[in-house]
C-alpha cells in the first residue's frame, strides 16, 4: 500500500508539472503576441504622424500657391506672398547680363513694369540692379580706389500696410578666367572661404572693408561730402501706408585712409569725405572711427602688432597728427593694392529683410 | 518611457531604420514651412562691375631703361641715304612697356599735330649685338621704301628708374647681357597687333587727315569744347587688348618702335624747325 501510494504520488507530481509547464508556455505565447501588437501600434502611430505632417505641409503650400501659376520646382519658394518687392529703374546691357550669368545666374531680370525701364522682383527672390548714367560715371574706366557711385532702388509694399525693411550691403568678389590667346573672359570664379589663394581671400575682405555707404551726398566747392553713414547694421527703410519708398544710397571706395577721418582744416587732409562740422558730421566721424576699430583687419594690410594695438584707442584728436596716421595710410594703400592685383570683378549686393536692425 | 526604450530595443533592425527615416522626414518637413516663409521675406538686388587693376605699367626707353633716354626731340628731316641723294623720310624711336603681369593692356598715344608727321607703331625685337641681329635676319642691308633701315640702333645706358625697378624685383630672364655703352639693335617688326589680331587706329582723326576731327574728343580735351588752333587739338591713337606678360604672375616688358614719317617737307625743313609737338605715350589696364 505504501509503495503504491509513493508511485502514484510521483505520477501525480509529474502530471502536475506538465500542466504547469503548459500553462507557463501558453502565458509566454500570449505576452509575445501582446508585444508584437504593441510594436505594430507604434509603427502605425509614427506613420500616421508622418501622414498628418505631410498633409499639413501640402495643404500650406497649396494655399500659398493657389493664386499663382508657377512651376512645381519653384512654387514653394517664390510663389508665397511677400509683404514687399524691390524695384530698380534703368538699363542693363548684354555685357552686364553676361557678367551676372557667369557670376551668379540666380539673379534674374525681374518683372518689367509695363513698357517702362522699371523692373520689380515679382516672383523672383533676387534681381539684377539696373543702372543709370549716374551709377557708373565715376568708374567708366573700371572700379578703383576713389570710385564712387549712387544706387537707387524702391521698396514697394504689396498691400496697404506700412512695411519696414532692413537693407544690408555686401560685396562679393570674383576672379576672371581669360583665354590665353584671345584675352576674352571665359568664366568667373567667386572668392569664398573655400578659395585656396589667401591673397584673393584677403582682397575680398579688404574690398568689403574699403567701400563705405552713405545716405546723402552734397557737393561743396567741387568736392563730394557725404553724410548719414550706413554701418554694418544696414539701413532701415519704411514704406508707409502702402506707398512706394524710393531710396538712394551713395557708396564710396575711399581713395586714401585719411579721407575717412580728417577735416579740411587738418594739415594732412586730402579731400575729406565728411564735413568738418554740422549736420551728422560728428556722429558720422565717430561711427567711422568705431567701424575702423572693430574692423581694422578688413581695412589695413601689414600693420605691425603695435599699430594694431594702438588702433583700439584711436580718436579723431589723437590720430590727426600722429605717426600712426601715416602707418595706417600706408597699410590702407597696401590693402588697395592687394584688391587691385588679385580681384577682377565685384558684386555689390543689397539684401532686404522685413524688420529693422538696431543702431541705425 | 522605460517601456518605450525597451520596445525600441526589441525592434528589428529594419523597423528601426524605417522609424528613424519616418521621424527625420517629419522633423524636416516641420522645419521646411518656416524656412520657406523666411526666404520669402528676403529680397536681393545686386550690381556687378569690373575692378581696375592698379597701373603698375611703365613706359620706358629701349631695354626697359629710364624713359629719360627716350629722346624724340630731334627729327632730322634732311637725312639722305649715305653716298646718295635719296632722302630718308622717316625716323624711328624705341620705347618699351614694362610692369607687373597683366593679362592685357591698352596702349594709347596722344599727340598734337603741329608737325605734319604720320606716326606708325611697330613691335620691336632687341638684339644685343649687330651680329646677333644679322644671324636672325638676312635682309639687314635692304632699306625700306622710305629709305630707312629695318632696325634702330640704341646705346644702352643701364640707367633704370629706381622707383619702378624697386617695385619689380624679379624680371624674367630675357637672355640678353647688355653692358653700359653697348650698342644694341632693335629690329622693327610688324605693326602692333592685339590678341584679336587687330591694329590700332586714331579715335578722333580720319585716315589721311592730319589733324583732329574737332568734335569726337575735343570737348574732353578742352572744357569749353572749342579750340582755336586745330593743330593744338590732340589726336588719340589707341589699341586695346594687347597681350601682356607671357607667364602669368611674372613681370614683363615689351619693346615697341614709333616711326615718324613725312612726305615732301625735306626741302622746307626750316619751316618746321620751330614747331613743337607734345607726345604722350600711356599704357594702362582696362
Amino acid at each position: 500500500m505504501s509503495e503504491r501510494s509513493v508511485n502514484e504520488n510521483n505520477k501525480l507530481w509529474e502530471a502536475a508539472e506538465r500542466v504547469a509547464e503548459k500553462v507557463v508556455a501558453a502565458k509566454k505565447a500570449e505576452s509575445e503576441e501582446e508585444r508584437r501588437k504593441q510594436k505594430k501600434r507604434i509603427v502605425k502611430l509614427v506613420l500616421l504622424m508622418t501622414l498628418i505632417a505631410l498633409i499639413i505641409v501640402f495643404a500650406s503650400i497649396a494655399w500659398f500657391a493657389q493664386n499663382k501659376a508657377v512651376s512645381a520646382n519653384t512654387m514653394a519658394v517664390s510663389a508665397a506672398p511677400s509683404p514687399f518687392e524691390l524695384e530698380t529703374v534703368g538699363y542693363a546691357n548684354n555685357d552686364y547680363i553676361d557678367l551676372f550669368n557667369m557670376a551668379d545666374p540666380e539673379y534674374e531680370e525681374g518683372e518689367q513694369q509695363g513698357s517702362t525701364s522699371a523692373y520689380r522682383t515679382g516672383t523672383a527672390q533676387q534681381i539684377r540692379w539696373r543702372l543709370d548714367s549716374d551709377d557708373d560715371d565715376s568708374y567708366t574706366e573700371g572700379f578703383r580706389p576713389g570710385a564712387s557711385g549712387s544706387l537707387t532702388f524702391k521698396v514697394v509694399p504689396k498691400g496697404v500696410d506700412s512695411v519696414t525693411v532692413n537693407c544690408k550691403f555686401n560685396i562679393r568678389a570674383f576672379v576672371g578666367n581669360y583665354n590665353d590667346t584671345t584675352g576674352d573672359l571665359e568664366s568667373i570664379d567667386e572668392v569664398t572661404s573655400a578659395t585656396t589663394d589667401n591673397d584673393q581671400k584677403d582682397a575680398c575682405n579688404y574690398i568689403n572693408g574699403h567701400i563705405l555707404f552713405f545716405q546723402n551726398k552734397t557737393t561743396v566747392s567741387g568736392n563730394d561730402i557725404y553724410s548719414g553713414y550706413i554701418g554694418t547694421n544696414g539701413l532701415n527703410v519704411t514704406a508707409t501706408g502702402g506707398n512706394t519708398q524710393t531710396v538712394t544710397v551713395y557708396w564710396k571706395w575711399v581713395n586714401t585712409f585719411d579721407q575717412m577721418i580728417l577735416k579740411s582744416t587738418d594739415s594732412y587732409n586730402d579731400y575729406p569725405l565728411i564735413a568738418d562740422s554740422g549736420g551728422t558730421a560728428q556722429q558720422d566721424r565717430d561711427a567711422l572711427i568705431a567701424y575702423i576699430k572693430a574692423n581694422y583687419s578688413k581695412i589695413f594690410s601689414g600693420l605691425s602688432s603695435e599699430d594694431q594695438t594702438s588702433i583700439s584707442s584711436i580718436t579723431y584728436d589723437n590720430l590727426k597728427n600722429s605717426a600712426l596716421l601715416g602707418a595706417l595710410c600706408d597699410a590702407y594703400n597696401a590693402a588697395d593694392q592687394i584688391i587691385g592685383v588679385n580681384l577682377d570683378y565685384f558684386m555689390l549686393e543689397l539684401t532686404a529683410d522685413v524688420g529693422t536692425s538696431s543702431n541705425n | 518611457m522605460k517601456k518605450l526604450f525597451e520596445r525600441i530595443k526589441k525592434m528589428s533592425k529594419r523597423k528601426k531604420v524605417q522609424t528613424v527615416i519616418a521621424l527625420a522626414l517629419t522633423v524636416a518637413l516641420c522645419f521646411a514651412i518656416p524656412a520657406f516663409s523666411w526666404f520669402n521675406n528676403q529680397k536681393k538686388i545686386a550690381e556687378i562691375a569690373k575692378i581696375k587693376a592698379p597701373d603698375e605699367l611703365y613706359i620706358n626707353a629701349a631695354h626697359k631703361e629710364d624713359v629719360i633716354n627716350l629722346d624724340m626731340s630731334s627729327i632730322n628731316v634732311s637725312q639722305k641715304i649715305p653716298n646718295t641723294n635719296t632722302p630718308i623720310t622717316s625716323q624711328s624711336f624705341v620705347f618699351s612697356v614694362s610692369g607687373e603681369w597683366v593679362n592685357s593692356f591698352t596702349l594709347q598715344i596722344e599727340h598734337t599735330t603741329n608737325n605734319p608727321y604720320t606716326y606708325t607703331f611697330y613691335e620691336g625685337v632687341i638684339y644685343e649685338s649687330e651680329s646677333a641681329m644679322r644671324a636672325a635676319h638676312s635682309d639687314c642691308d635692304t632699306r625700306n621704301a622710305d629709305g630707312s633701315l629695318k632696325y634702330v640702333e640704341y646705346v644702352a645706358t643701364n640707367v633704370y628708374d629706381s622707383e619702378e625697378m624697386s617695385k619689380i624685383t624679379t624680371w624674367p630672364d630675357d637672355g640678353l647681357t647688355i653692358t653700359t655703352g653697348q650698342r644694341i639693335f632693335i629690329w622693327i617688326g610688324d605693326e602692333i597687333k592685339n590678341m584679336k589680331n587687330q591694329t590700332g587706329g586714331y579715335l578722333n582723326k580720319a585716315t589721311g587727315q592730319r589733324y583732329s576731327d574737332g568734335s569726337t574728343l575735343t570737348p574732353k580735351s578742352y572744357e569749353s569744347g572749342t579750340v582755336k588752333d586745330k593743330y593744338a587739338d590732340p589726336v588719340y591713337w589707341q589699341l586695346k587688348n594687347i597681350k601682356g606678360g607671357d607667364t602669368k604672375g611674372q613681370p614683363f616688358y615689351k619693346t615697341y618702335v614709333i616711326k615718324a614719317s613725312w612726305t615732301g617737307i625735306s626741302d622746307v625743313a626750316e619751316d618746321y624747325n620751330k614747331e613743337t609737338d607734345i607726345f604722350y605715350i600711356s599704357a594702362f589696364v582696362e
